[in-house]
């Protein structure tokens, strides 16, 4: 021990009246936000301790349950793979659900994190709106949005499917939509200021200043909860909403643990490929456009979006056994070719005219 | 290649000798920007009071004073970025705090600032960094460099070039070192074309050599430019060197209002000793030192 001497008047009080010093306390002020917090962590902790009286949870409960167990264990095995086709297809099928959930709620959560964000959001209003319609999103389970939406759309089926998709986009732009205003609040300012000082439009602003900066965040986010999306949406089923969980349902209630077993195990190795192949497609076509301006790789880019669109529709078609989608193919072929024919033409005139591709140089229409 | 500004251009030819003279030349021409009565409030604390201020185009201004002196904000009011409690402002003809939308995004393509955080994307390549500065002149966003008219790719290069940067345009700019960095943004500030350049302590967060070499090039440019320049600035011998005007701020009042030739190097100080004018307290505590000298 050193002799370290820290001089407390010896009441215990905790203000030391040197006369040397302006301050008097030795330890921060306690002000009335730290009272709430403190009263807050105290009721939070009887409140916890209260719910174990109610509930009556005890360990002991568990250690009674081992039995039950064993006795379901030995019902699941062995695993029973009998009606594979069928599980292969729901499975798809909620694959299908998960993916295009979560890109319905990226693609709403963009415009309404720019909006809820502190430092983007045009005025209060509109900002507090916005967050509302957040908040709102992940107050309300997915499984509650897939009960409404299976009501108003349907169960099973094409209308289940739809449902699933809604449930899980609504219930995703909760956490997506809080989680990219909370990394645009986050972003250095000064550089956002910088290129508003420049005399770029708010828009421009966004984009220049803000989205660079936020890019990285929003890409992991938009995977974590793909992540998310893609567990919850095999529960979905459970209340009509499409994909594997309805399967799953009809086994449980039937008794078939050992059919239930095998369906959860083809869900872990799902068979992604299709459909990650035709987003990965449909990605590329769509960076393309919005990147390049050579009007050559812009309509290169342009058709592999409609083919992967195309892939998506026979896929779908196939899996539902409906000859719809692959008509549909057929119909985009023919669109694309024409309108490749007027766009090729035109761009042979263009390159003509003025020696170039590019897509910034035609401007005469422009003021 | 378009033509640059009008009257801008006029006051280079003449160097910047004008402004030296007394007022009585240039009175006659509307000033550059025109600061009267501008008084700014922060909650309860006074950043700005009753600050009036002229200043002619083509001068090269230089605003010194303490930290916290009201420096940044005066220049923040130049281009809109703070709205003024009382007073008005009034750049380029133009009255900044009645401008909203469209007409103060014109004004803010006009008036380029400097930033002494720099305040480049560091998630952006240089290139992309010194293009948006030209976003004013275009519609629409951007996504990456490709999306920007080969044109203006010629002239951010060259203008990279010309802040000495140009082998680094393609490379990230949160791997470029702090003076790299403010070069980079002195090259986007340009890009826009101004007619007035806000710098707000360029260098501060620079060593003092690189300072130096920095504060040339933002100078160089402004001037081959012709270029109406508010700096603010720490270092005496930095603004003494490059100002025609010397303006000091203390505690939100101008103090100083002078050309900056024949200035000496003791008035300017006088702006900054606010608390110990003579010395003596500083001289009180260096002399107990030996008694008790650890070095």
């Amino acid at each position: 021990m050193t002799s370290v001497d820290v001089e407390r008047p010896s009441d215990g009080s905790d203000v030391d009246t040197s006369p040397s010093r302006t301050q008097e306390r030795l330890s921060p002020p306690w002000p009335w936000q730290r009272w709430v917090m403190t009263g807050l962590f105290v009721l939070f902790a009887f409140v916890a301790y209260r719910s174990f009286g109610r509930t009556n949870f005890a360990p002991s409960t568990v250690l009674d349950g081992v039995d039950g167990m064993r006795n379901l264990i030995d019902r699941m095995l062995p695993i029973n793979f009998s009606e594979i086709d069928l599980v292969i297809r729901l499975s798809i099928e909620t694959v299908f659900i998960a993916v295009i959930g979560t890109a319905f709620a990226v693609l709403l959560s963009l415009p309404l994190s720019f909006l809820a964000a502190r430092n983007t959001a045009p005025n209060g209003v509109i900002m507090g709106v916005a967050r509302g319609v957040i908040v709102a999103s992940r107050a309300i389970p997915d499984l509650v949005f897939a009960l409404i939406f299976v009501r108003a759309i349907g169960i099973g089926g094409v209308g289940g499917v739809t449902a699933g998709i809604l449930a899980i986009g609504a219930h995703a732009i909760g956490m997506i939509g809080k989680l990219y205003a909370d990394a645009i609040e986050n972003i250095e300012e000064g550089a956002r200021e910088a290129v508003l000082s420049t005399g770029a439009t708010r828009l421009q602003t966004l984009s220049t200043g803000v989205l660079p900066q936020v890019t990285p965040s929003f890409i992991g986010v938009a995977l974590y909860r793909f992540d998310i999306n893609f567990r919850s949406s095999t529960i979905l089923g459970y209340v009509g909403a499409g994909g594997i969980g309805s399967l799953l349902r009809e086994y449980l209630s039937a008794l078939r643990y050992d059919l239930a077993l095998g369906i959860t195990l083809v869900i872990v190795v799902l068979v992604l490929a299709v459909e990650f192949l035709s987003a990965a497609i449909f990605s590329i076509g769509l960076v393309g456009v919005m990147l390049r301006r050579n009007l050559i790789v812009l309509f290169m880019s342009v058709e592999l979006m409609l083919n992967a669109v195309n892939l998506t529709l026979v896929a779908a078609s196939r899996m539902w056994g409906d000859a719809d989608g692959q008509v549909f193919a057929f119909f985009i072929i023919v669109v694309a070719a024409a309108e490749v024919v007027v766009g090729l033409a035109i761009l042979v005139n263009l390159f003509f005219r003025r020696g170039t591709v590019d897509v910034d140089v035609p401007s005469l229409l422009r003021s | 290649m378009s033509a640059a500004p009008d009257d801008a251009s006029a006051p280079t030819s003449n160097g910047q000798a004008p402004a030296r003279d007394d007022a009585t030349s240039s009175r006659d021409r509307t000033p550059a920007v025109r600061v009267v009565g501008l008084r700014k409030e922060f909650g309860s604390t006074v950043a700005l009071d009753d600050v009036t201020l002229d200043v002619r185009t083509g001068e090269l201004t230089v605003i010194i004073g303490l930290s916290g002196s009201g420096k940044s904000t005066l220049l923040r009011h130049l281009n809109g970025l703070h709205r003024p409690t009382a007073g008005s402002v009034e750049v380029l003809g133009r009255d900044v705090v009645a401008l909203k939308g469209k007409e103060l995004r014109e004004l803010r393509r006009d008036v380029g600032f400097v930033f002494q955080q720099f305040n480049i994307v560091g998630r952006l390549t240089a290139m992309e960094n010194v293009l948006s500065g030209a976003l004013g002149r275009l519609r629409g966003p951007r996504f990456g460099v490709r999306a920007y008219p080969k044109q203006l790719r010629r002239e951010a290069l060259e203008l990279l070039d010309r802040v000495g940067i140009g082998d680094r345009a393609f490379q990230r700019t949160d791997t470029l070192s702090g003076g790299q960095q403010q070069r980079c943004a002195i090259a986007r500030t340009i890009m826009q074309r101004p007619r007035i350049v806000l710098a707000d302590e360029p260098v501060a967060s620079l060593d003092p050599e690189i300072s130096g070499q920095v504060m040339e090039v933002l100078m160089r440019i402004c001037t081959e430019e012709g270029l109406t320049v508010l700096c603010s600035l720490h270092q005496v011998d930095l603004a003494l060197g490059w100002a025609d005007r010397l303006v000091g701020l203390r505690d939100g009042q101008l103090v100083l209002d002078k050309p900056a030739a024949g200035l000496s190097t003791e008035e300017v100080m006088a702006v900054y000793q606010r608390l110990d004018p003579t010395g003596e307290k500083a001289a009180e505590y260096r002399e107990p030192m030996p008694a008790g000298a650890v070095r």
